[in-house]
């Protein structure tokens, strides 16, 4: 956090800080990325200049730390007196929501600002506040009100850990250059304010609570008391099935447990390990029960799970956003994917079905009915169904209908990694689209050795196609066999093995 | 190896203060930060670190010289960091200490940003959290249950499978 670029060199003095009579002028970085312009704001000398700084999450999200701190100009009045800080402060509302840091400029006589943005809850609530104060005011004077008005707010401070939490915080505003010294005089205030604390802290448990039980008396609760954001690095650690008791604990873990990031992906394996049960329809319905799962769930993995086709259906009402869908292993050949299965799952951006064993069987079915003519067959939509003994021919189905589609090979999906061969065909050509039947070899990478696929689009349109009415290339070599055909002025690539 | 590197010095916030070699110091992005922003000559008093104690920043050293030559830690790839039985054995070693140090340690290498270090601290306590209750998991970090009875339920009912789980599973 290194926001001390935005003050200019030689108005601030490393201490012991001389005071200045005169205006100094601070120089604010670009307020964009793309303008080069400085802003100079100037300090008179009986105002204040103010910062806040916001928790590391909230700073990473914009680019880079130095570029953040001058947003918030945009939000807030320049010079701003203790009720606009109220009214601003105040009213914005959700922690997170806060501005993502501020400079701002206070008049002599708001010292109460600075205390107020130190004891302000929806503040403290964001992993870290730092005030710096210019230099133009004896900061022994500001210190000394900081001081005074904290230990004085002592009992407020008491009865909200948070506003402590704070307190423990404001060291990043050691990150600013020439602060040093009210960084000293704050944590003077700190020390102080911690000593009566623990002194408090003492008496009350001298007075009232029996000995905890696992002896580790001054952290009593601390882990309720943990910044939001280390709350949610703990739990996201945690599998799906512990995050939610884990929301059962205390009221900032439920609060912090329902953050969507937690439950946007889930392996139904795991989840059955963990709690015990059989990892089959019944479990993945009471998974999907829970609420804070169903309307997050975006990645679901079923593989090697035994659930069936009515576990699939269930996905139909309670994750219809779901971008991705692993059932390889999945066997789903007792009965049939009711039709519009998959149209209604119009978010699906990857499909993996490989390990169908008798995908042969039942899959034409689905692709006739239901593959086709959604809008999951699409190009950069990704369907993986290798491993499936007799593919080809729902190829050629799929292509009958003239469905630009990809199909990838499962690990190129599982992993979440493009396989050469994707990246090939991202590459390669813009016009490529790439089928590609294989068990789940890559040999096809090399498309070297297939000169004809270089530049398919070049070719010749012919009329007696395989699947297709435009042909424009065919090679066999060995037990691998490339059909590039075109369909709607692009061209597409098929390739299978084991012919 | 003294004499290669430039030694910093760090001040905890009990007054003390340690000299660490430059490149374990980098280890921290935020003294990383301070380090390209400071000039050498203010750097000679030290760096001032006034939420870490010395008996933390000694652990904090030492796990970034046990650390020094790891590659630094991949951006957040969720499906990676769901795991928690990654752990090498000298990490949790290095994890096994009292309740109270895990917790300073979790929070000097957020204020620190060592993320390493942050990821196996939460882990370590990811493992502690898992296959608990609810009430086991407060007894186990000391935590009040500050629900009042209706908050209570309504979590409760959101979570009716793992309610149903737990009970059986148990």
């Amino acid at each position: 956090m290194a926001s001390s670029s935005s003050t200019s060199p030689d108005s601030l003095s490393p201490s012991p800080p001389n005071i200045p009579t005169t205006p100094f002028t601070v120089h604010l970085p670009p307020a964009s990325g793309k303008s080069t312009k400085t802003k100079a704001m100037t300090v008179a000398p009986d105002h204040l200049l103010l910062v806040v700084v916001t928790d590391r999450a909230t700073a990473k999200k914009k680019k880079q730390g130095r570029q953040w701190v001058v947003d918030l100009r945009r939000d807030v009045p320049e010079v701003m007196t203790l009720d606009d800080v109220k009214s601003k402060f105040l009213t914005i509302g959700d922690g997170d929501d806060v501005l993502g840091g501020g400079l701002t400029v206070v008049p002599v006589g708001c010292e109460e600002v600075t205390l107020f943005l130190l004891l302000n809850p929806i503040l403290a609530r964001l992993a870290r506040i730092a005030i710096v104060v210019a230099h133009s005011i004896p900061y022994s004077t500001i210190m000394r009100l900081v001081r005074d008005r904290a230990v004085a707010h002592l009992p407020r401070i008491l009865n909200t850990p948070r506003s402590l939490q704070s307190f423990e915080s404001i060291e990043s505003l050691y990150l600013f250059k020439n602060c040093d010294h009210i960084g000293t005089a704050i944590r003077g205030a700190l020390t102080e304010i911690k000593g009566r604390l623990a002194a408090a802290n003492q008496a009350s448990l001298a007075l009232a609570s029996p000995p905890p039980p696992c002896g580790t008396d001054d952290a009593l609760s601390a882990w309720a008391e943990l910044p939001d954001e280390l709350i949610l690095t703990i739990l996201s650690k945690l599998t799906i099935f512990d995050c939610l008791r884990a929301r059962e604990v205390c009221k900032s873990w439920a609060r912090v447990g329902t953050d969507a990031s937690l439950y946007r992906r889930l392996r139904l394996v795991d989840i059955a390990a963990v709690c015990g049960e059989p990892a089959d329809s019944v479990l993945l319905g009471k998974v999907l029960a829970v609420p804070l799962v169903s309307r997050h769930i975006r990645r679901l993995d079923l593989s090697s799970s035994s659930v069936d086709v009515e576990g699939l259906d269930i996905l139909r009402f309670r994750a219809n956003k779901l971008k991705y869908l692993d059932t390889s292993g999945c066997d789903f050949t007792r009965r049939r994917l009711k039709s519009g299965w998959l149209k209604a799952m119009s978010s699906l951006e990857v499909l993996d079905a490989s390990g169908f064993g008798n995908l042969c069987y039942d899959f034409p079915d689905v692709a006739g009915v239901d593959l086709v003519g959604t809008n999951q067959i699409a190009p950069g939509h990704f369907i993986s169904i290798d491993g499936a003994l007799h593919i080809v021919f729902n190829i050629e189905v799929v292509s009958r209908q003239r469905h630009p589609l990809c199909i990838l090979t499962s690990a190129d999906v599982t992993t979440g990694h493009p396989s050469p061969l994707l990246v090939m065909t991202q590459k390669a050509a813009r016009e490529l689209n790439v089928f590609a039947v294989s068990n789940s070899s890559y040999d096809v990478v090399d498309v070297k050795r297939y000169p004809l696929l270089r530049d398919p689009t070049t070719g010749t349109t012919r009329s007696d196609v395989w699947a297709s009415d435009d042909l424009l290339a065919e090679l066999h070599s060995g037990e691998r066999q490339v059909r590039v055909f075109e369909y709607a002025g692009k061209a597409y690539m098929m390739v299978w093995f084991g012919l | 190896m003294s004499g290669d590197h430039d030694m910093v010095k760090l001040i905890s916030s009990d007054g003390h203060t340690i000299e660490v070699p430059e490149d374990i110091v980098r280890k921290s992005q935020t003294l990383q930060n301070t380090l390209d922003d400071l000039a050498k000559d203010q750097l000679e008093n030290g760096i001032p670190l006034a939420n870490v104690t010395h008996a933390i920043l000694t652990k904090v050293v030492e796990w970034c010289t046990h650390h020094k030559d790891d590659p630094p830690p991949p951006e957040d790839d969720d499906a990676r960091t769901r795991r928690t039985d990654d752990i090498t054995p000298w990490d949790a070693d290095f994890c096994k200490v009292e309740q109270t140090v895990l917790f300073e340690l979790i929070l000097a290498a957020n204020y620190l940003d060592i993320k390493g270090l942050l990821d196996l601290c939460c882990k370590t306590v990811a493992n502690m959290i898992k296959g608990k209750s609810p009430e086991q998991i407060r007894q186990t970090f000391n935590i009040k249950n500050d629900f009042t009875p209706e908050e209570e339920e309504q979590v409760r009912k959101e979570n009716e499978w793992c309610e149903e789980a737990g009970s059986t599973g148990k």
